[in-house]
């Protein structure tokens, strides 16, 4: 199973990263929305974990663009901030399938991977 | 040779000579700040690097040996601020057992020594950030100090201190509103309306909640009633309607936004009681907040407002806040009767956005 995390901050990216390798997937790293895009694009990917706020492309046009690829029914889930409601809203208008608040504990994260990925 | 004959040949060489130097030595000094600034990004990144691997293993429990490289960097100062630094940073990210393990890192490699000198500098920013630093890596012995900076003559300190000592002490700790002189900003409100997660089971918290209603300085008044609709307390009602004739434009604004919140029978009463009295600005916002009250006993007040009122903005308001509280044919009907297009015009847009 290949996840990709799209994520610019680099301490929550290798966090991820590393808890989700832990659990044996395997990782794929992008640090903006629009090379996130590309890779979602281009690699077989199961399941995708996004940032909101991301430079070039935020995590609602990542969600846009998966949802009108080939890869339309890959699993989303987004992270937010506190007092980004509106914002989750519209990911799950636009398709996201689960979200998180930072501050954010990893190991739910993986639970809800997993649970996604079942 | 005009010029050739104002300055000699010598005095020319000289002149092309110093230019030259002077050419020379600009190349030298963008060449070494470049280094600099080089070798700065170069340090940064590794140290990021480092620190971030410090703090996921940490966080992931994936310490398989002792970290020498580390303990290396640790003597440096510089590295030491650096480190603290992203600690605070990476404690807002994660929550549960991740922040635990944050703040256990900040005490394994005693960085509170560190903060503990900044709280006792004669530098304000050093002292603000030292209280950040405690308050958030949750060393609640520090507490004293910090309700000692409370009547600091720097903002920033007073700020931190205040946001401290509500972070530890929770609803208690905000006893400095009673006499509170400056004005909170909004940031700060926000703030201290986070740091507050539970309220007291105690007869004098409504007493004091109260007192700050009826307080001169308008944030104290702001901030109390953004906690009266955060912890939903319905027995203020009273005391927050009688805000709604203070002088202040933001303490009415915020009184409306309460009492919609905590809203019993009288209130849809008290703000059309209010509504003559007010600027658009503020009959439109009642307007919104009886929109949300939802109540049909004040649809006649509605529709003599959709109809007489000759501000668009209100009319529209009107129609909004009737549309919640009567049916798709009333307002049909409302639009037959009245002979304004206008208003015809915004109940049939209305009725189509539903």
């Amino acid at each position: 199973m290949q996840i990709l995390i799209a994520e610019d901050d680099e301490l929550i990216l290798k966090t991820i990263e590393h808890k989700l390798k832990k659990e044996g997937y395997k990782v794929v790293l992008t640090r903006n929305g629009k090379e996130a895009i590309s890779k979602i694009e281009n690699e077989d990917i199961d399941l995708i974990i996004t940032d909101i706020m991301m430079p070039f492309a935020s995590g609602l046009e990542i969600i846009s663009a998966v949802r009108k690829s080939k890869n339309s029914e890959t699993p989303m889930i987004i992270l937010s901030s506190l007092g980004q409601e509106d914002v989750v809203v519209e990911a799950f208008n636009l398709g996201a399938n689960d979200f998180m608040v930072k501050p954010f504990s990893p190991i739910e994260l993986s639970v809800r991977v997993k649970k996604l990925l079942k | 040779m005009i010029i050739l004959q104002i300055i000699t040949y010598t005095e020319l060489i000289v002149g092309i000579y110093i230019l030259l130097i002077l050419l020379f030595l600009t190349i030298i000094y963008t060449l070494l700040t470049s280094i600099i600034e080089y070798k700065i990004i170069t340090k940064k990144n590794k140290w990021n690097a480092i620190i971030d691997k410090e703090i996921y293993e940490t966080i992931l429990d994936d310490q398989s040996n002792s970290n020498t490289d580390f303990n290396d960097y640790l003597k440096s100062s510089s590295f030491k601020h650096y480190f603290i630094k992203k600690l605070l940073k990476a404690e807002q990210n994660f929550s549960g057992n991740s922040k635990e393990s944050i703040q256990n890192l900040f005490d394994h490699y005693e960085l509170k020594k560190i903060s503990l000198q900044k709280l006792n500098s004669q530098k304000n920013h050093e002292i603000a950030e030292a209280i950040q630093e405690v308050t958030t890596m949750n060393h609640v012995e520090t507490l004293p100090k910090i309700k000692s900076m409370l009547q600091h003559k720097n903002d920033l300190v007073r700020s931190e201190a205040q946001y401290g000592l509500t972070k530890f002490a929770g609803f208690e700790g905000l006893y400095f509103l009673d006499n509170l002189q400056e004005q909170l900003t909004d940031w700060q409100q926000l703030k201290l309306l986070d740091a507050i997660t539970i309220l007291p089971n105690l007869d004098e918290v409504d007493k004091i909640i109260s007192n700050w209603l009826k307080s001169p300085n308008q944030s104290v008044k702001i901030l109390t009633m953004k906690l009266i609709r955060k912890f939903q307390l319905l027995q203020m009602h009273d005391l927050v309607a009688d805000n709604l004739h203070d002088s202040d434009e933001k303490v009415v604004e915020e009184t409306i936004k309460t009492l919609v919140r905590i809203e019993d029978d009288s209130t849809s009463k008290l703000l059309i009681e209010q509504y003559e009295t007010c600027n658009e600005k503020f009959q439109i916002q009642i307007l919104k907040a009886l929109e949300k009250i939802s109540n049909p006993e004040n649809n006649t007040f509605l529709e003599t407002q959709a109809k007489e009122n000759p501000s668009f903005s209100v009319k529209k308001a009107s129609v909004k806040a009737l549309n919640n509280c009567c049916s798709k044919t009333d307002l049909q009907k409302l639009a037959h009767q009245s002979n304004s297009p206008e208003l015809k015009q915004i109940i049939n847009q209305i009725i189509q956005e539903n």
